[in-house]
């Protein structure tokens, strides 16, 4: 559902001087962005400056917006290229390198929808997810948040569609191992 | 070694590409183990959101206001230097940038065809070059004042002959998306149904079936005018993310019994504040541009006729008990039987296809 509010967005963009469209699109997408920028380069300064940018690029490339195929994905391109072009103004690492990333904080918010997870459950699940690697932590926050497929998530992070999976399935039995399943209520 | 291949095959079941021999293989593993209900509890993971911390929101808040702060101050940086760059740039791909400035909005109009069908075939139709569309196509016209409109499938469409001369309006039965060129001097009319809206330079969407019993206005961006034909003196204005109902008193769903009494103004027009929710797809309305059909909460009998357009088909609704079921959800590549396979997960009906006509019952 999000992929096609952010094709709502780009093509109002699109279409003329929206700056509620710019708006609503730095809502949804202010912290995927930054996450990213962040476990690139390390620095929460630089991640915001960076993600920044990328939407003032947006806003200044706008008329051309209507094109992109996957909005969503361009985004996180963008931020990953700003992320990479900072690296190397600073004479830094200029690959991306994964086993560099770096950590940041990866909280789940309970929200009231859900059936089965309790917010007790929900609070297991995040001391799990922040004691995974950044690298793992990254993966499988562009897969769950993002909904990335794991083919999007390699070619984002130039990795091999391989290491996504392994990384994945890391993610995926830590946390629901670390969840008893008592908590699971019918 | 058989666990880790359990855990392989689930991350690739969450990325949703197992193919059928890895589910047997996975279905045959999940067997073995009493334990562990992965499965489940995976797929709820999938309902969860992640909340950032605080300090990362403060950024965000610091961050809008600086990109609008920069947004607007290129803005301003780049007028001043239009006036010198003016003469130096050819035809100015700036320039017609510029035009667009101040002209953006979205407006959806759901509704009804008896007024504009009746003014069809009045007189005035040789003065108007008119365009038809079929069903499951999207159209692009590019008018004279360089303004644009997208038509949905099974449109008619009409706009004066000299549009852009002396005045501009343009005539509308089905669906289009209208990005307009700004010209304060000369006001545009869009007629739809008995509506007509009046707009400056502004980006809309209007939707006006035969088959709709009802107007509907949805204004995403800038401002525009709406009225009546009956009551042309009494003028709405529509503010952004507001939406417009006029139910259509002349239409066919309003029995005679209703249309005897007088109904109150409010209840014929109902201004709406849309409810914008980002993670949702809260402009359904304008998903048809991207060949989707997107609904929520919405009756069999309006659903069932956007899938007639949609899928170029007749569905007949056998029992009127089944007007009134409710749907959400989308189609895209769907096939029209798999739409309806859908459709039945949510709902108890029956139905049969035969040839290009699908016959809806209730289930025995």
């Amino acid at each position: 559902m999000t992929r096609n509010a952010a094709y709502i967005l780009f093509t109002r963009l699109s279409l003329g001087e929206d700056e509620a469209a710019i708006a609503e699109l730095h809502n949804i997408y202010f912290y995927r962005l930054y996450k990213l920028a962040y476990s690139i380069v390390g620095d929460r300064g630089a991640a915001e400056e960076i993600t920044n940018d990328v939407f003032v690029r947006i806003w200044e490339k706008r008329s051309l917006l209507k094109d992109v195929a996957s909005p969503e994905l361009y985004l996180l391109k963008c931020a990953r290229n700003r992320a990479l072009e900072f690296l190397r103004s600073q004479k830094m690492a200029v690959q991306l390198s994964e086993d560099e990333l770096h950590d940041f904080p990866l909280q789940w918010e309970v929200s009231p929808e859900q059936l089965l997870i309790s917010s007790e459950m929900v609070r297991h699940i995040n001391k799990v997810i922040d004691q995974l690697s950044p690298k793992c932590k990254l993966i499988f926050l562009l897969v769950k948040e993002s909904n990335l497929k794991y083919k999007e998530v390699a070619d984002l992070l130039h990795i091999s569609i391989k290491t996504v999976e392994a990384q994945m399935s890391i993610a995926l039995k830590k946390i629901s191992l670390a969840v008893p399943m008592t908590f699971l209520h019918h | 070694m058989a666990d880790k291949r359990l855990w392989e095959l689930l991350a690739k079941q969450f990325d949703g590409h197992l193919t059928e021999e890895e589910l047997r293989e996975l279905q045959a593993l999940l067997n073995q183990r009493q334990d562990i209900m992965p499965g489940e509890l995976l797929s709820e993971l999938k309902g969860l959101s992640l909340c950032p911390d605080s300090e990362d929101r403060t950024a965000k808040g610091n961050s809008l206001s600086s990109i609008m702060q920069s947004i607007r101050g290129n803005g301003v940086g780049e007028t001043a230097q239009m006036t010198v760059e003016i003469a130096a740039e050819d035809t100015g791909r700036r320039n017609s940038m510029y035009a667009w400035v101040g002209a953006a909005a979205a407006v959806l109009l759901i509704g009804i065809f008896y007024f504009f069908r009746k003014e069809s075939r009045g007189g005035s139709s040789l003065a108007y070059d008119r365009i038809v569309t079929k069903t499951g196509s999207r159209t692009l016209i590019n008018l004279p004042d360089s303004s644009t409109v997208v038509l949905n499938s099974a449109c008619q469409f009409a706009y004066n002959k000299d549009f852009g001369v002396k005045k501009r309006e343009m005539q509308l039965t089905g669906e289009a998306f209208f990005d307009i060129h700004g010209n304060p001097d000369m006001p545009l009319v869009v007629h739809a149904g008995n509506v007509m809206i009046r707009v400056l330079g502004t980006s809309f969407n209007v939707r006006a079936y035969a088959e709709d019993s009802f107007v509907e206005a949805t204004l995403i961006k800038g401002v525009i005018e709406v009225s009546l034909k009956t009551d042309p003196e009494r003028k709405i204005l529509l503010r952004p993310n507001e939406k417009i109902v006029i139910r259509n008193e002349a239409g066919k769903t309003v029995s005679p019994a209703d249309s005897g009494r007088s109904k109150s103004r409010e209840e014929v027009i109902r201004v709406t504040q849309l409810a914008v929710d980002p993670r949702d797809s809260t402009y359904i309305e304008t998903a048809w541009m991207k060949e989707k059909l997107v609904f929520r909460k919405e009756p069999f009998v309006s659903l069932a006729a956007r899938m007639e357009r949609f899928y170029q088909v007749k569905i007949v609704l056998a029992d009127t008990s089944l007007r009134s079921l409710l749907f959400t959800g989308s189609f895209e590549k769907e096939t029209v039987e798999e739409a309806f396979r859908a459709l039945q997960r949510s709902a108890s009906f029956s139905y049969s296809i035969d040839g290009k006509i699908i016959t809806v019952t209730k289930r025995k």
